[in-house]
């Protein structure tokens, strides 16, 4: 009888779900400081899509029993994914721009 | 990260080797900006400001150009700030707009650069389409050559600033860019984002680069060389830093990720040919630089509130003669300039 377990993988895989849901996120129409910050509303005048190469570290811990004997292997593994996500630019009411990753946002 | 650290240290080593070429000069006393003398305002009752969301302002010749990414249009008026015309709807089709973003008085027509649709568009000034230019990437800052080539600052451009697009459709790379300025290109990054590279083109032919990161400004000759280059002094820095500092920590408490900021909200020309950044640093809206020296001259505006505080929240700004011409997210305005008084 042999047992493996795998982890580390599911919470990576976890990640790369969630960054490929923040991937295509739209970006809101309007952005706004917090209210003990001074005041600034942004609103949103464009956006573009950006790529960028995400390296992750993947440790997997291998453990299992056999006729009596047991033990365990980890292994590390680095790879690289693509991370994909919406930079937008907003106007804000000082006349700057600000940009913004829209893949991560926290609505108020 | 490694190659940012080290970019930095070049950069620094740079302006340390020929700190003559990057100390900025401040050679005249500053101009201030406290007498309004037109303005044109959005409001319930009587709204006399036809604009959604104006993003550039520009002089063709005295008249006064608005590019309104709200409602992509086009908008000219007068030096009084009179109603001249307006051309331009939103779409994909000839003449129209899906993001008017950048306007460059361009040899007699209007060039607009369209965010969406990727391409600029001339127009005559009474709104007639003379050509289109396709992108084929993300619109930035540009210039147009006396021969109608497009000056485009390119977003993926290591050691040049631009993509040159002629006439016949050709293109090349032209400008170079200084190696300590060169882009960090590890995971993906090097972008050239938006407004990180503003460009202009003088009289004289010469082409003058704000690196808007940094907030160096390049003067490159006609064969795309480097001619000179200027920091723009700490103290106008810093607190356009701060203010910056300050939305990435709003911002970050509401999970967002704001990315580095710029200094210089627009980058134009004068009346007369001068390089004129509009910029928020205290009360300092706008900074004059002669292009041939590089030397500085501040337009500030009054402390405390008055009707300045909307050179203060200016998102462009033109300087006709004696007159800043102020555009901001409600309004129109024109003041009169005077040389400040010592103290």
């Amino acid at each position: 009888m042999r047992h493996t377990t795998v982890t580390g993988l599911v919470p990576a895989l976890v990640l790369v779900l969630a960054l490929a849901a923040g991937a295509w996120a739209d970006c809101a129409p309007y952005i706004s400081t917090g209210i003990n910050d001074r005041p600034g509303v942004g609103t949103l005048i464009g956006s573009e899509t950006r790529t960028e190469v995400v390296e992750e570290t993947i440790e997997i811990t291998m453990s299992g029993s056999a006729q009596g004997a047991g033990g365990s292997v980890k292994r590390t593994i680095r790879r690289q994914t693509t991370r994909t996500y919406e930079v937008g630019t907003y106007l804000m009411t000082d006349g700057s721009r600000v940009r913004v990753d829209c893949s991560n946002y926290t609505y108020l | 990260m490694r190659i940012s650290i080290l970019s930095a240290l070049l950069l620094l080593a740079a302006c340390a080797a020929s700190d003559t070429q990057h100390r900025a000069a401040t050679a005249d006393p500053p101009l201030l900006a406290r007498e309004l003398v037109a303005r044109r305002i959005a409001g319930i009752v009587n709204d006399s400001f036809p604009l959604a969301t104006p993003i550039r302002l520009r002089l063709l010749g005295d008249t006064l150009v608005v590019a309104d990414i709200g409602d992509d249009r086009i908008v000219l008026f007068d030096a009084n700030l009179d109603l001249l015309h307006a051309f331009g709807r939103s779409g994909a089709g000839p003449g129209e707009f899906q993001g008017a973003f950048e306007l460059v008085s361009a040899n007699g027509l209007i060039a607009i650069g369209d965010m969406t649709n990727q391409r600029i568009s001339f127009f005559t000034p009474d709104g007639q389409l003379v050509r289109e230019v396709r992108l084929d990437e993300a619109l930035r800052s540009f210039v147009v050559a006396p021969d109608g080539s497009v000056y485009h600052v390119s977003m993926t451009g290591y050691d040049t600033y631009f993509t040159v697009i002629a006439p016949d459709g050709t293109r090349r790379s032209w400008g170079t860019r200084p190696p300590a300025l060169r882009p960090d290109t590890t995971d993906g990054k090097g972008v050239v984002e938006q407004d990180d590279v503003l460009a202009l083109r003088t009289p004289d032919g010469a082409i003058h680069v704000l690196d808007n990161r940094e907030g160096i400004v390049i003067h490159l000759d006609t064969a795309g060389a480097v001619q000179r280059t200027m920091r723009l002094p700490d103290r106008l820095l810093e607190p356009i830093r701060e203010r910056h500092e300050q939305l990435r920590r709003s911002f970050a408490r509401q999970g967002m990720r704001v990315l580095p900021g710029t200094i210089a909200k627009d980058f134009s020309l004068t009346s007369d040919g001068r390089l004129l950044l509009t910029v928020a640093s205290g009360d300092i809206v706008a900074v004059i630089i002669d292009p041939a020296t590089y030397a500085l001259r501040e337009i500030r505006v009054p402390a405390g509130d008055g009707p300045w505080d909307a050179a203060r929240r200016a998102v462009s700004l033109v300087l006709r003669d004696d007159v800043l011409y102020a555009v901001t997210t409600d309004g129109l305005y024109a003041f009169a300039l005077e040389p400040a008084r010592a103290g």
